[in-house]
Order: C-alpha cells, then structure tokens, then sequence
C-alpha cells in the first residue's frame, strides 16, 4: 500500500466522503521538496509553506506557542493545511476531550499531504471541514463545543480571501446567536466627532440587552480648553499630556469600582499605553473603535500593541499599519447611524422656513469645502451652509447662524428640511480626496433620516450603498451638473432616499456594528466574551458545568436558568442567609472566591 | 499521631520569615508537630527555605483575582481550581490553624479548611469575620494605636500562633550551592572593608527613601571607608537603583559598585546578604533576609512602615525614624509630599552604617531622626533602645504600660521588664477622663447583665430588649468616645469595640452573654490601668494584672483615688 492510500484509508473510516474526494482530486497545489533534515516539505507559489530545514521542529513551536491559549472543552479549528505537520504536533498536545477541526478550503492540498508523507492514525480523529466558506461556517457552527481559531499562516496566507469569509460567516451565525448579557465599559473621549459615535454606542449596547458603564470624560472638555488658552505651546502641551494621563486613570478607576467583561474606547479615550498594558497584565480585555481618518489622527501608533482588538473603518493599508505597529487584531467596521437620533421628521411650517433649501450642507469648512461650495452659490437654486470654522471662507451668504456649530437635533432637521443633501467628506486638500476611501458619519445619518444626498465618491461606498441608494459625483464639475440633473427630478430623489433609508435600518445602525464587533471578539474569545454571548454563564448552562461540584447546584438553581450568574451574585445570596445561618463548605469557597474578586487595590 | 499545624501566611515575604520564630516556637510546644504553610505562589521559594516546615501549599491568589474580577473564567471553572487545591487541606484533619495573614479572604479559607483551635482571622459559621486568640485580636487593634505599640509581628506571630517562650532568632538554611552562587557574584573584587549590600526598592513607594539619598549616602561611607556597595533587587527595580548608582557617581563615589538587579533567587540573595557586611535598606523582605543571615541591617523606616512592628528582629540591627508628626502615616494614607523622606541625612545614614560595621563610633547627635538599636528585653521579646534624638515621653510611658500590661494579661505571666517609672504623664487628665468614664461603665454592665436576663427568657420581651440596645448604644457611643484617644484607655476601648464585633453567638441570648463579657472585661481593664497610673511613683506598678474576670468589679467611679 503507498503512503497516499494508507493516509487516505486512515481518513476513510470516519470521512468516506471525504476520502473519495482526495482520491479524485488531481493534487499538484502544493510543490513537495526535500527539507535539509531529509522530511518533505512544500512551496506554494514560490513561498515555503513549512520550514525548508525541519518541519517538524517548526510545527512543534507553533503548536506549543497557541496550546496555553487552547481552553478544555474547545475545538481548535485550524485555518492552513499544508503538509500538516502544525496538525500533527497540536494533535500530539491535545488531552482528552479536546477536538480538532481543520479547513480545506482546496482537497488539492489535502491530496498533496498525503502523498507527501505517512501521517498517522490521528489524522483518522481529526474532524476535517470542506467546502465554500458558508457551508464550512455552518458546519462549524453546529459544533457543541466553543470553537478556538488557531492560524498557521504559511499555509492559511494563500487561501486569504476564502478564509476571511468564513470568518465573517462564522462571526455572523455567533452575532445570530448572541443570549447572553455582557457588561461593557464604553470609554469615550474628552470631545470632538466621536464623542457622539460613543453616545450612540452606548444606546446600541444596551438595545442589545448587555449592561454598559459609560466612562464619560466629557465633562472634563472645560478644563481641557482651559490649558489650550495658554499662550505657552509647551506648557500647553505638557498640562494637556498630564491631564490625559490623568483621565487615563480616571478611566481605571471607573474600571475597578465595577470591573466590565470588555471595555470599548473610542477614538480618543484617553486611556495611555501604560494603562492599557497594566489593563492587559490584570487580564482585561479592551477594544477601540478608531473612527478617524487614520492618515490624519496618528496617535494610533503609540497605542495600538495596548489594545486587544482594533476596529477601524478603512481596510487594507490602515490595518497593516495599525498590525504593523503592533496590533494583533484589527477589523473593518464601517461608521452607521442610530435611527432613534436620525430619523424622518414632520417639520412645522416655522422649521421648514428654517432649515430647508435646495441644496444644504452641515460641517466644518474644511479646505476643500472651502474651495468647491462657494461655486455652488448660485440663482439656479437655493444653497444653505450649516456649521462652523468657515471665517474667511467666500460663503456669507449661504452660512446660516452665522457660522454656529448646530447640534445633532438640528442636523436631523436640516436633512429632513433639505431637497438635496451634500455629503462632501473633508480634505485637508483643495479638491476631494484623492484617498478617500472610509464613509463618513453623515453619509448613514442622511439616509437614516430618508433624505437625499449627493456624495464624493469613496472606495469603501459600494459595498455599504449602491448607485440606486445614493447618488455620487466624483469631481468638482461633475458636482454641479449632478446637481442640476437631480433638482429636476424630486420622485427619483425620492425613491433612492427611501432605498438608503431602508438599508440603512437592514443593515447600517450602531445596534449591527455593536452585534458584529461583539460576535468578532466572542470568535477571539470563545472562553470570555464568547462565552458569556452563547450563555453559558447562565444559571441553567453552569449547572449543566457543575456536574463534578455537585453541591454548587442547589446555589445555582436560585437563580432562572437564563438569568447570567456570576461569583458576586452567588455571593449575595449566600450572604443574605443572615446572621443565624451556618454555612457550609461550598459557601465559603463561593465567598472566598467573590472577596478575590472584589479585591481592586493592585489595578490603581 | 504528631500534631498537625497549619499556617496560613499569604500576602508577603517578610511575613513570611518573620514566622520562622513561630515555627520554632511550635515545635517547642509540640516537639513532633508537622507544620505545614499556605502560601501564594509567588513566595513558595522563600517558604521552602524556612526551617521545620513539613509542606508548602502554594496556590495562585494572584490569579485567582484577577481571573474573578475579569471574569476570565466562569465561577464553575474558578470554584473546580480553588476546592481541588483546598479539599486536600481540609481533609488534613490540622489540629491548628493559625493565620497570620489578617483579610477576610484567608479567614474564610481557614474556615473551610477547619480545625479544632484556630488563631487568627476566621468566621463564624454565618460567614462573618471573626479573630481568634488575644494576641491575633491585638494585631487587629493595633492600627488604631500604633504609636502605642511595642510589640514586633515576630513575637505577635510567635506569642499568638502558640505562646510564650525563649527568644529564637530569625535563621534560615542555605544551602552550599547557593553560598557559591553568591560568592560567584561578587567576582574577584574583595574591598578591604567588605561590602555593603544596599536594597534601595521597597514593595510600595511610600515605604521607600528616595534613590538619590541612598546614592549620597553611598558615597558619604566610601569616602570614609575601603568598602564596595552590591545593589540588591528585582528587575522592577531597575530605574530606582540605577537612580542611586547615578547619584553616588556624580557625588564623587569611586569605591566599587556590583549590580547584582535580578541575578539572585531568594536562597543565593541570603547567601549574598551572609557575605556582606551589613545592609542598607528600606523595610522590606531582603531586610528580614539579611537578619536571618546574621547581617547588620541600618533599617530606614519611611512612610507608613513603624519600625516597631515590623523592623529588625533581635539584637545587632540600627533603625532611623524620621521625626515628624505624621510620621509613620496610617496604612491607607495617601502622602503627596513624603516629606518624611528628606529629614533623613546621608551623611548621618552613612555615620550609622560605619558605624554599625565598627569603622566609625556612634554618630554623637542626628538631626530630624531617632536612631534605635535592636535588641532583646527581659521577657524575650524584639524590642529597639533609643540611641539618638528626641521622643515625646507621654507616648514612650504608655507605650512602656501597655507593653506590660497585654504581656500579662494575654500571657497569664508576670512581665520581667521594668514599669514605666515616675508619675504618669498627664495624669490629673486621665484621672479627670476616668471619672467621667467610671459611671458610664457601671451603667452599662448593669445594662447588659440586665440584657442578658431579658434574652434568656424563654420568649425574650421584643419591645424591653429594643428599647434596652437603643438605651446601650447610646451610653455605648459616648463612653467610647470619651476614652478612645485617651493612651490609658483607649486601646483597652479599641479592644472592646473590637470585641462586640467579633462575636460568633448564633442566638440572641448567646449573643447577650458574649456582650456582657466583653463590656465586663473594658470595664476591668480600665480599671486596672486606672490603678496602675494613679499609683505612686514609687508604687506597686509592676504588680500582676492577670486576674481573671470578676464579676464583682471594685470599680466605684470618682471615689477610686
């Protein structure tokens, strides 16, 4: 019998189909060579898939490297195949109890290992999962078990794409699943554009049924304006450095007087590397969302190997910076609206009078606004210009309020109140942003409150709105035609804005983007995060736990089966029995366990 | 079958060898006891080391924490960890339990573990903090009068985990291996004068003086003495020492100086504290390290630490005090300024240290300091002579009477120290504050016999009971108030207010019993302390007060004197 057949035989007992597949396949992925050690070992692409001096050294500290992080009770689902040697040597590890499942994404591959060399009867346990990205995320999915990506990345690399999509169906059918109640501390900034994308967070997370604490260093923005008063730019600067590091233990302090399951910052909490580290080592899991232009906001890089997760809402070479300086998990997540705040409105008579016009745009006068929106001053239409920073500009007499800033409730008003909505991103430049890519804010905003807008064009906008939801221009003259173009028609305008409005509630409210960043930290976390989303810290799951501790039941029966229990409720209760009870052993174990847990001296 | 003795011992490493008398002291009352010791991972190398321990259970209460708090695990998962560690304890069947770690945590693992006398914080079977032996209960008190206290935790330890006896220094074994580690360290250097290991980190910053001092003081002695300086400490340490290297080289500091940060495990730092001629160093473990060694140690007390409790242990050790008023600050005190830092000298710290190495005589005077030196008194005990400077002598005559005074009571034996002589200080005011006090007292045993005897009535009378306790607290409030700062009565008022909350009754009659013996005994010691200064000065002070409690108290108020 050759090594293919007695490999495939292996597999055949448990997988037939399997099996019969690898015999159809013709192979030929993978290029086997010979290791300087004498083993096979294989290029893909011209790039070595395993180490081209010895494999098996290489795969023993791979799998050693990711065992600590491996819970019991898991299966690790390993993305990269190769020649399997990182397989074998997690199989080696693995106690009782533990399963693994690894993701063909091409039987090619699978084909070539087992031609390349004899592996053995462990391949026969191993639960291998084929097919397109969602038929493989359902099959994992209907896994009991919490499931715990392990990536061998010089095999995982050339199937990138494939792999990527199963982590997002795997993180949608977590998001579709989500039970459980976790306990979130929303940490925002002192001021500027994402102190409201903070609020709306916090209103999403607590419409998805979880318990925020919101660390709220808004208050603080009175003195944080004070010291930019002082002439002094370094006295300045320093009063201002302290003052954030300041904030920053504000923020632990708020941390430790009821510790959450996850803290989520936004784009410039101040929370400094020194806490986030010291967040780290007392086993904290922290997040950021980044929702600035990372070219322009680069503080990111002082902090990005401080928090666990990076959520950030442009792609490709954001994420490889943010990696490259240090982050290990970053995720795109686009901006979105809230439609409790933006919203369609009737306006009265007095209101409409106010805020509608032709054409309106709400923002800053940054350059290029400057540049383009005084041609669009013109008696073909009327033009309205709302919010501030626009002294000099050659726009007097579209600029409302005389340049005051306008609150979110009156932007609401506008969009309702205006034919034709402009949505031009800023840019430091003078036209539109050669890289624009992320969508900004209001773009979501302007559709959640079923209003038409004329938008810049932005790589990232496809595949968030198509060209029936939103219309786009992509220069400064294709601006002004597209304008005359829509003005005269007010059904089509209509009909698109309901189109934005419609995929906006599917699709794009803070309430999707909180479901899909908690689901991508369960998927990372299936022992924390994850779990606490699929229930299993509930009452009913835990006794189904406690099965070696049984006297731990009756304590546990108290509470519902779906009610969330943790040490300090346990706790509550035993302690409620009052001063004529007497405890017994598991009582006291469950009070000692809750004083450890309430102990915070060491996290200030 | 040997007793079985456990010690619960899990928060720090100095606790740890300062128990090392305590386990000398048990296996005097017990010759076969097994003594085995809880402690957290973190210091499983020092316990090893410690002399006649039969087994050291170690356990992550870091982790623990940190897991429950993040809520990393699941409580099934954090409960499996902790009782699969803790049942085999339990099932140990320990004659003794004595817990010298005083929190909650380690009273409630000494009450799951069990065993039929343990000392210590524990609780009660409703799960309420409870301190057990006398002695135990003084540590617990002792926070309230620090300044009264001269009692060492080594002898707390010893006198409360198991009872009176000779005095036993701290040792610990080290092995060969080690000794040749630490003699690797140090090279081929051999400074005429030896070395001097220098300890300038400290668990807390409160507790440590500031590196440019330790740096000035370095190079103050080589200036004056052929010795060579070893830095001793944890990575952690790092920039505090290289601090103090800095400041020792820019004040001109030539005499050779070893790093030895990070290099040493607690048996070879032993063994490099065995080498050394003496230690300069903030109050911490490698202090006690360096006196299990039999190295002087010049003890600098900073912060919150009170050299008296937890200073150099036996004879042969110097500690400077700062003298200021805050000085030691309470345990939770937050200090912005450390100002007590700075009345510290380093030209007078280096005076000392040649001094304790015999290259210098004893400085002559010290500003803004008091210096002690360790000893032994006459009842066996760690106690420091004052050397240098001044100290206020109302606090050193009630300290001096309580000294004795717990000694025998808590002890059953006369104490061979001396009382404090001459007239009580302030007298006529304690006198005043006793006047007032008496009647309160007599009013308020009555009370609580008469409590007592409404509670142990078959259906005690609710509303009679109610209206008494309201009528109690009331009484109680004031005379607690009236005696509390008082130094001849407030720490036998500390201990009464101590002791109504930590009672184990489960009954509302049991309860009544254990209030009535508590204010019973505050009004006892009250009045023996009011007998012992407002006798004369040429009076019986040094007469026993170890009679038990009377229920014929001759306290008759104002009349007493």
């Amino acid at each position: 019998m050759t090594v293919f057949e007695a490999n495939v035989a292996r597999i055949t007992v448990n997988n037939p189909g399997l099996a019969a597949q690898i015999r159809a396949s013709s192979g030929d992925l993978l290029e086997i060579k010979e290791s300087r050690n004498g083993m096979a070992t294989a290029t893909c692409g011209g790039r070595w898939v395993h180490s081209a001096y010895d494999p098996r050294q290489e795969a023993e500290r791979w799998a050693e490297g990711h065992l600590a992080a491996w819970q019991p009770n898991e299966t690790a689902v390993i993305l990269g195949v190769g020649l399997l040697y990182h397989v074998e040597a997690l199989c080696r590890r693995s106690r009782s109890g533990f399963q693994i499942a690894v993701v063909v994404p091409d039987v090619r591959e699978l084909h070539d290992a087992c031609c390349a060399r004899a592996l053995g009867d462990w391949i026969g346990l191993v639960r291998w999962i084929v097919g397109d990205a969602g038929e493989a995320a359902r099959a994992l999915a209907s896994f009991s078990q919490p499931l715990r990506l392990f990536t061998y990345a010089p095999a995982a690399g050339y199937h990138a794409d494939s792999h990527a999509a199963l982590e997002a169906a795997l993180r949608d059918a977590v998001a579709a699943r989500m039970g459980g109640r976790l306990h979130v501390a929303v940490v925002g900034p002192i001021y500027g554009g994402s102190l409201p994308i903070a609020r709306y967070t916090v209103s999403a997370l607590e419409q998805l049924g979880h318990r925020v604490t919101w660390i709220d260093h808004s208050f603080h923005h009175g003195s944080y304006e004070a010291m930019a008063g002082l002439s002094d730019g370094r006295h300045r600067q320093l009063l201002q450095g302290k003052f954030a590091e300041l904030l920053s233990q504000w923020s632990l302090a708020r941390v430790a007087e009821d510790p959450p399951d996850l803290i989520l910052a936004l784009a410039q909490a101040p929370l400094t590397l020194p806490v986030l580290e010291h967040l780290r080592r007392k086993k904290f899991l922290t997040s950021m969302w980044f929702v600035e232009n990372y070219r322009h906001l680069t503080y990111w890089q002082q902090v990005a190997g401080g928090y666990d997760y990076w959520f950030v809402i442009q792609q490709e070479r954001c994420q490889e910076a943010l990696r490259w300086a240090g982050a290990k998990h970053v995720e795109y997540l686009p901006m979105a609206a809230d439609p409790a705040i933006h919203r369609p409105m009737e306006l009265s008579e007095a209101e409409r009078c106010e805020f509608g016009a032709d054409v309106a745009f709400v923002g800053a006068g940054y350059a290029n606004r400057r540049a383009l929106l005084p041609r669009l001053i013109s008696p073909e239409w009327t033009f309205k210009i709302w919010g501030n920073e626009w002294e000099g500009a050659a726009v007097q007499p579209a600029l409302q309020r005389g340049g005051a800033r306008v609150d979110a409730e009156t932007c609401v008003k506008i969009f309702n109140a205006t034919a034709m909505n402009l949505n031009l991103h800023s840019h430091t430049g003078a036209g539109l942003d050669p890289e624009g890519d992320f969508v900004n804010p209001r773009t979501f905003e302007l559709a959640a409150c079923r209003a038409f807008q004329l938008v810049d064009r932005r790589s990232l906008l496809p595949d968030l709105f198509d060209s029936g939801q939103v219309a786009i221009f992509s220069d400064e003259d294709g601006l002004v035609s597209c304008l005359r173009t829509w003005r005269q028609e007010p059904e089509a305008r209509r009909a698109m804005a309901q189109a934005a409005y419609e995929r906006t509630l599917r699709e794009h409210t803070y309430v999707h983007r909180m479901k899909t960043l908690l689901a991508r930290i369960g998927m990372g976390e299936p022992d924390r995060v994850g779990a606490i989303l699929r229930g299993d810290r509930q009452a009913g799951r835990l006794v189904e736990q406690s099965r070696d501790s049984p006297e731990l039941i009756p304590l546990l029966r108290q509470a519902p089966d779906t009610e969330r229990v943790e040490l300090r409720d346990l706790a509550a209760g035993i302690k409620a029995k009052g001063a004529t009870a007497t405890l017994g052993r598991e009582e006291l174990l469950i009070l000692l366990l809750d004083e450890h847990r309430a102990d915070t001296r060491d996290l200030l | 079958m040997s007793r079985r003795v456990l010690i619960l011992n899990i928060t720090r490493m100095g606790d740890l060898i300062q128990s090392i008398p305590l386990i000398a002291r048990l296996r005097h009352e017990w010759p076969d006891a097994a003594v085995d010791l809880v402690v957290d991972r973190s210091f499983a190398p020092v316990a090893v080391l410690l002399p006649n321990v039969r087994q050291v259970h170690a356990f992550d209460f870091r982790a623990l924490t940190e897991n429950g708090r993040a809520m990393a695990k699941d409580l099934v998962m954090l409960y499996r960890e902790l009782k699969t560690w803790a049942r085999p304890l339990a099932e140990t069947g320990y004659d003794r339990i004595v817990n010298l770690t005083f929190n909650r945590r380690s009273g409630l693992l000494a009450a799951y573990v069990r065993a039929p006398d343990t000392r210590g914080v524990t609780c009660a079977p409703d799960g309420t903090t409870v301190v057990r032996n006398p002695w135990m209960a003084y540590f617990t008190d002792l926070h309230r009068h620090r300044r009264l206290n001269r009692f060492n935790l080594v002898d707390l330890y010893a006198l409360g985990g198991s009872g009176p006896g000779p005095f036993t220094p701290l040792r610990m074994s080290v092995s060969a291996e080690a000794r040749e580690r630490a003699r690797a360290l140090f090279g081929r250097q051999r400074p005429a004068g030896g070395w001097i290991a220098v300890q300038v980190g400290a668990s807390e910053i409160i507790k440590a003086w500031r590196p440019d001092s330790f740096g000035l003081a370095m190079a103050a002695i080589a200036r004056r003495g052929p010795v060579g300086f070893v830095m001793i400490g944890t990575e952690a340490e790092r920039d505090a020492v290289e601090q103090a290297a800095n400041a020792y080289r820019n004040a001109g500091g030539a005499a050779p100086l070893l790093n030895v940060l990070g290099r040493t495990d607690v048996e070879s730092l032993t063994a490099l504290l065995a080498e050394c001629r003496l230690l300069l160093t903030n109050d911490t473990g490698p202090m006690h390290l360096a006196v299990s060694a039999n190295t002087p140690a010049v003890d600098l007390s900073v912060g919150h630490v009170d050299f008296r409790e937890t200073g150099p242990y036996g004879p042969g050790h110097w500690v400077v005090q700062p003298d200021l008023g805050c000085a030691p600050c309470g345990f939770d005190q937050v200090c912005a300024h450390h100002a007590c830092k700075d009345r510290i000298v380093a030209e007078q710290v280096a005076d000392l240290c040649l001094h304790a190495m015999g290259l210098g005589s004893m400085p002559s005077c010290a500003t803004g300091v008091r210096i002690y030196e360790s000893a032994v008194d006459e009842d066996g005990l760690g106690a420091y002579a004052l050397r240098i400077g001044r100290v206020d002598a109302a606090t050193e005559w009630y300290a001096a009477l309580w000294r004795r005074y717990w000694y025998q009571v808590f002890t059953g034996r006369a104490s061979l120290i001396p009382a404090p002589q001459g007239d009580a200080p302030g007298r006529e005011e304690q006198r005043t504050v006793f006047r007032h006090l008496a009647p309160l007292l007599r009013r308020l045993v009555a009370q609580a016999d008469e409590l007592e005897r409404l509670c142990r009535r078959p259906v005690p009378p609710v509303a009679s009971v109610q209206a008494l306790q309201a009528e109690t607290r009331d009484l109680r409030w004031r005379a607690v108030t009236l005696a509390a700062e008082s130094p001849a009565f407030g720490p036998a008022t500390v201990a009464f207010v101590r002791e109504t909350c930590n009672g184990e009754a489960l009954t509302l009659a049991a309860m009544a019993s254990e209030h009535r013996r508590a204010y019973r005994t505050w009004q006892r010691r009250v009045q023996e302390i009011a007998d012992l200064i407002c006798a004369q000065p040429n009076g019986d002070r040094s007469r026993s007060v170890t009679a038990p409690d009377l229920d014929g108290c001759r306290m008759s108020g104002a009349g007493l004197m």
